[in-house]
């Protein structure tokens, strides 16, 4: 028996128990068999190998795949148009100046008319939107195909090539830069503009025929003036408070220079140097002090208006403060 | 008026689709917990359980335990399990052991003699559960079921919980691992998402994303099913797995430890030599000999000794010895003539302490007492005078007992169980006609006898157990043979059935045992690989079952008998006999073999390792799509860009389309290693190899396929990747309804919406294409795709479900609505597909690098899960 169990201690000895962390520290360090977090130096260099290699491949891949994509696409025409894309043929409307929408999901535009300081904010918020309109020629410094713009009229021909009409926004008046767009005079101007989807036409409601029900009736009377005429092929807009105390504190509203988008900035079709029509409208006097709820649509034939999915239309709000 | 659209539905529809996954899972569980324990019940109801009662003075051997009554008698024979509570009213030498209640194993004897006030120390009542181990005994039930003795610890042992199995382990320790990961990534995210400015309700509503996205909710029904699909299988071959964890254990099991009697050999004794003085002889070339006295001396003494009754049928019932001794005789001589002649007067049965049987019988021709006697060789050379020769009686000298001796050690060396048969007729003058013979106070003469000669029984191996043993030895698992049997038989079987393949095979008897310290015996189960224990007791096979554990062995113990018993229950996996296993073996094991056929062992271990195997497959498969669903939200977080993949889509692969792939991995049959691999010994369900795999290689490459998508739907409607980054806070700013593209087009909020839904359901279909392809990688983790195929027909359907489940959400209209998925262009399906194929030939180029070991075995130490 006593040699038996000697024989046994020679061959059964049960590894030494190491505190945790000494057993933590070999495994970071294992001095005896020179590896790191398990892994000997070479052993690391062949899984990182793998792994760079492995990778490399993984997203040479993914580009090379990216690449023969590319190769199918346009650079200027998107691959599906219209009716075929998710954007449809129903554009929404855009309304300048933002309140800084990086940081707010804000559609309010406040300031007080006697602060000089928020008047110049909005007033710079605008400046900075019109800039690319106001960029002429190819110089340095000045937009890229700036030069393809010309003056359009509802009469005037069919445009070349590589033409775009203009936009004439030194015209706006009372809404120029100079004038602080009207908002010293508590009647300021917000800029409406069409959004841009590639090939749409609009079909304008150019006579009085098949008028909506749901048409403002002064609208209304603004197409039959102008009914029959080249000017009546136009996007009508119009601006509405959007609850009845809306309605009566919004006060008169003009439309600069005309009432809508005329048809012949369209269709977009990513031309260089196009610009997108705009429509500066004039609160001449909202009630101070209260804000003001305001929706405005964009009327044509081939335009459906639905408010909860903004289709058609853009909704703000507008405070002018006097104090 | 609201800025939001429809916000509130959104998260309505969330909250509806949690709560109705918690709902169905729980149902899902309770529906699979249900199906098994009824399982359960069936077999359970399998192994019946019955008791000789005597109701209208009838004996009925086949009364189920169940339908005791108090006042019934039941008769208990030794080797029964006392059915009741019962109060003795008759005995012969019955003994019981009480170690089921007292967990000490002696026996006690118990009579019909006057009771204590203590009903435990009683020695008139016997109680449930209890084994007879000696004699018999009549008695009146006193009660039954839970009223019992044992009823009411049971009671008590019913509110302990069991511990876990091997399996359960494993799963408990991954699922609270995945929690935690779960929790802490949801919690980093949180803060990441808080501090970069999202709304609060956003934010919960990504860390419900992420978590679910990453708890396996596929893993319990896949477990279930497996284990149970595996049972039922089992069962078509007739092996009953009344524990379903135990099935999985086998396949982890490292050493078997095998009773020899009944489960390696046939338990079906039959005479092969006989030595009459000096003499060995073949039972086939006994015929010669037929008119030796000594030879028919020989056949009286079987006969008149031979416990075994023959019935009316011809049948012989008794002990296994037993029954070859009489069918040994049956061949040669009618031993019921024999018997009719020599009326048996007196008996001293066998027991373990004498080692001998005798019987006293009348000799009608010459009307005198022959006291026959069979037993060990030992015990009856010992209590020899003579001994019989052809010519006449002589004298028992020592040189004699030395050749007696001789002889029997070689019976014993070819692996026979040697019995010797010795007769002493008694004078009519001390035992006349009418004498009395008592066998409490023995009154007659015991020794002095005359040595007839020895018969050498064997028990012949099963047919198949050579076989199988080779296969489990080759599959890494040690047989060791534990037997209470001859050392030489032991040998002698250990060698034939393949247990000892060469002289290197170690026999340790029982007491060599005794003396060995536990260092000692686990230095010898270090040192030698095949060992056999001979003479052990059943409490040295439960040191030894122990011992091997206490080595970290998973020890499955295959045994038949009574003394088995108590191994069968320590081990992980207790192995029984259906048709020559004794009722306690039977209601101790966690599988029973019906058949008795060792090889299903193999089939057992087989079935084991490939619920290990396909839970991996499975595990690996719902890991896989863990990735492409929380790097999206990083991505969001890191590049702000929109959100590539919402979190209703990621309920939708983890609850919907990858359900029923990742089940139907169970079905998957096992792989062509499985048998060549050794026992997993510390092998994890999910190791680091799994991980590197599931999210390193395929869930990256099932990502880079999802953005790949996302990319191109919003390239292909204007918003170019470069455009993409960064966009983030304009993208989800309801304010603008203007935000520009690449090429100039502008975007209402609800247009980008839709699209970004489309963009998403995008990569929702790359993920369904590429985990598709993913269930045909997972189906193996060793074999080539081309050598397994298609066969496996539950997954080819739930590919089938998944393909069409993704379909309807995408194009169901009040689906795609509620989980915020798209109906996608036909086009974008393709996108995946790419992928795809680069994860399929990447995967089988790994497979085919694990199949031929390359680079020194770099990738099977890499991935190799």
């Amino acid at each position: 028996m006593a040699d038996k169990n000697k024989v046994a201690e020679q061959y059964y000895a049960p590894p030494p128990d190491l505190g945790k962390w000494e057993a933590f520290r070999i495994f970071l360090y294992n001095s005896e068999t020179g590896q790191v977090l398990g892994r000997t130096g070479s052993s690391w260099a062949k899984i990182l190998l793998f792994y760079l290699i492995f990778y490399a491949i993984l997203v040479g891949f993914f580009a090379a795949l990216l690449a023969v994509f590319y190769q199918t696409l346009d650079t200027k025409v998107p691959k599906w148009q219209l009716d075929s894309s998710i954007i449809g043929s129903n554009p929404g409307l855009g309304f300048r100046p933002m309140p800084d929408t990086a940081n707010v999901e804000s559609t309010l535009i406040y300031y007080k008319v006697n602060d000089k300081g928020s008047v110049l904010k909005w007033a710079r918020v605008i400046d900075e939107f019109l800039n690319q309109y106001r960029k002429k020629g190819s110089g340095s410094g000045e937009a890229h195909g700036a030069e393809n713009r010309v003056p359009c009229s509802p009469s005037s021909g069919p445009l070349g090539e590589k033409q775009v009409c203009d936009v004439p926004v030194d015209d706006f008046n009372p809404c120029t830069p100079a004038n602080q767009y009207n908002y010293e005079q508590a009647g300021p101007c917000v800029f409406l503009k069409l959004n841009k989807i590639y090939n749409w036409r609009p079909q304008p409601y150019n006579n009085t025929e098949d008028l909506p029900t749901n048409m403002p009736e002064d609208l209304k009377q603004h197409i039959k003036t102008l009914s029959g005429k080249p000017d009546a092929n136009t996007v009508w807009v119009s601006c509405e408070g959007e609850n009845p105390a809306d309605v009566e504190n919004i006060g008169p509203v003009q439309y600069i220079p005309r009432r809508g988008f005329p048809s012949y900035y369209y269709p977009f079709t990513n031309k260089e140097g196009y610009l997108s029509p705009l429509v500066a409208v004039l609160f001449e006097k909202p009630r101070t002090g209260v804000l003001i709820n305001i929706e405005c649509k964009a009327w044509a034939k081939n335009i459906f208006y639905d408010r909860y999915e903004r289709r058609g239309s853009v909704h703000f709000e507008l405070m002018v403060d006097r104090a | 008026m609201t800025n939001k659209i429809n916000p509130s539905y959104d998260n309505l529809y969330l909250g509806c689709v949690l709560i109705a996954v918690d709902v169905i899972c729980g149902l899902f569980s309770f529906y699979q917990n249900y199906k098994s324990s009824k399982i359960m019940k069936t077999f359970n109801s399998m192994i019946p359980v019955y008791a000789n009662c005597v109701r209208d003075g009838v004996m009925d051997s086949e009364t189920p335990v169940r339908n005791l009554v108090r006042g019934d008698i039941v008769e208990v024979k030794a080797g029964d399990i006392v059915p009741a509570d019962i109060r003795i009213i008759e005995s012969k030498g019955f003994k019981v052991d009480n170690s089921s209640l007292t967990g000490e194993s002696i026996a006690v004897l118990r009579a019909n003699v006057e009771g204590t006030s203590n009903i435990l120390e009683s020695p008139n009542v016997a109680f449930f559960s209890t084994q007879c181990v000696e004699g018999w005994a009549l008695g009146v039930v006193l009660c039954c079921g839970d009223l019992t003795a044992l009823g009411r610890v049971a009671g008590l042992a019913a509110r302990l919980k069991p511990a876990l199995s091997p399996l359960a382990r494993e799963l408990k320790s991954f699922m609270r691992c995945m929690s935690l990961w779960a929790l802490c990534l949801g919690f980093f995210l949180a803060i990441a998402s808080l501090i970069i400015g999202y709304p609060f309700m956003q934010t919960i509503i990504f860390v419900i994303g992420i978590i679910v996205a990453n708890i396996p909710e596929g893993l319990q029904p896949t477990v279930t099913a497996s284990l149970t699909l595996t049972a039922q299988l089992m069962v078509k071959k007739q092996c009953l797995v009344k524990n379903l964890d135990a099935i999985e254990a086998l396949g982890a099991c490292t050493t078997i430890c095998s009773d020899k009697t009944g489960t390696l050999t046939q338990n079906k004794m039959c005479v092969h030599h006989i030595w009459m003085w000096n003499q060995t002889y073949n039972v086939s070339k006994i015929d010669s000999e037929k008119n030796n006295k000594v030879f028919q001396s020989l056949t009286i003494c079987g006969a008149l000794c031979s416990t075994a009754s023959i019935q009316s049928d011809g049948n012989i019932s008794g002990d296994a010895s037993e029954k070859a001794i009489l069918n040994f005789l049956m061949e040669h001589d009618n031993p019921m003539t024999i018997r009719d002649n020599f009326p048996k007067v007196a008996e001293i049965p066998f027991n373990s302490a004498n080692k001998y049987q005798a019987s006293v019988c009348l000799n009608k021709y010459d009307s005198k007492f022959v006291v026959l006697m069979k037993g060990a060789p030992e015990y009856i050379a010992n209590r020899c005078a003579t001994i019989a020769l052809k010519t006449g009686n002589t004298s028992l000298t020592t040189e004699m007992m030395k050749v007696v001796e001789l002889a029997t050690e070689k019976l014993a060396n070819s692996g026979e169980r040697v019995l010797a048969f010795a007769d002493l007729t008694l004078n009519t003058k001390e035992f006349p006609i009418d004498f009395e013979f008592d066998i409490d106070n023995i009154n007659f003469p015991l020794d002095k006898l005359r040595f007839l000669g020895l018969l050498g029984l064997m028990d012949p191996p099963r047919q198949e157990v050579g076989n199988a043993i080779r296969r489990v030895r080759e599959a890494g698992v040690r047989v060791m043979m534990v037997t209470g049997d001859h050392p030489a038989t032991a040998r002698a079987i250990a060698h034939e059935v393949g247990i000892a393949t060469s002289e290197n095979c170690y026999i340790i008897t029982g007491t060599e045992l005794r003396d060995m310290s536990s260092d000692v015996l686990n230095w010898t189960l270090e040192k030698y690989y095949e060992i056999v224990f001979a003479r052990t007791s059943p409490t040295q096979k439960l040191q030894i079952v122990e011992a091997c554990q206490s080595r970290g062995d998973v020890v499955a113990v295959t045994g038949d008998g009574v003394n088995d018993a108590p191994a069968l229950r320590k081990a992980d996996i207790g192995i029984s006999m259906g048709l020559t296993g004794s009722q306690v073996s039977k209601q101790t094991a966690d599988i029973v073999l019906m058949d008795d056929n060792f090889a299903t062992i193999v089939t057992g271990i087989e079935e084991g390792r490939k619920i290990f195997d396909n839970l991996k497959k499975s595990v690996c498969y719902i890991l896989i799509s863990n990735a492409p669903e929380i790097l999206p939200v990083l991505m969001f977080i890191l590049f702000s860009i929109p959100l590539p993949l919402g979190v209703m889509t990621i309920i939708c692969v983890d609850l919907g389309t990858d359900m029923w792939p990742a089940v139907s991995l169970a079905y998957e049959s096992a792989e062509s290693d499985v048998m060549d691999r050794v026992p997993r010994k510390s092998e994890r369900l999910v190791s680091a190899r799994m991980l590197r795999q599931a999210y390193g290689h395929l869930g990256l490459m099932e990502f880079a396929a999802g953005m790949y998508a996302y990319f191109i739907v919003m390239a292909e409607h204007g918003f170019y990747p470069a455009a993409l980054i960064g966009i983030r806070k304009k993208w989800d700013n309801v304010a603008i309804n203007d935000l520009e593209d690449s090429l100039g087009q502008e975007w209402t909020y609800a247009e980008r919406k839709e699209l970004e839904r489309a963009a998403q359901a995008a990569y929702f279909v790359a993920i369904v294409v590429t985990q598709m392809t993913n269930g045909i990688i997972c189906k193996t983790r060793f074999n080539s795709f081309f050598q397994v195929g298609m066969k496996n027909r539950i997954l080819n359907m739930g590919l089938v479900f998944e393909l069409i489940l993704a379909c309807l959400l995408c194009y169901i209209p009040g689906l795609s609505n509620f989980f915020q998925t798209y109906p996608i262009r036909v086009r974008w399906w393709f996108l995946a597909i790419p992928f795809a194929v680069l994860m399929f030939v990447f995967d089988e180029f790994r497979k085919y690098c694990i199949r031929n070991v390359m680079y020194n075995g770099w990738f099977n130490n890499l991935s190799y899960y």
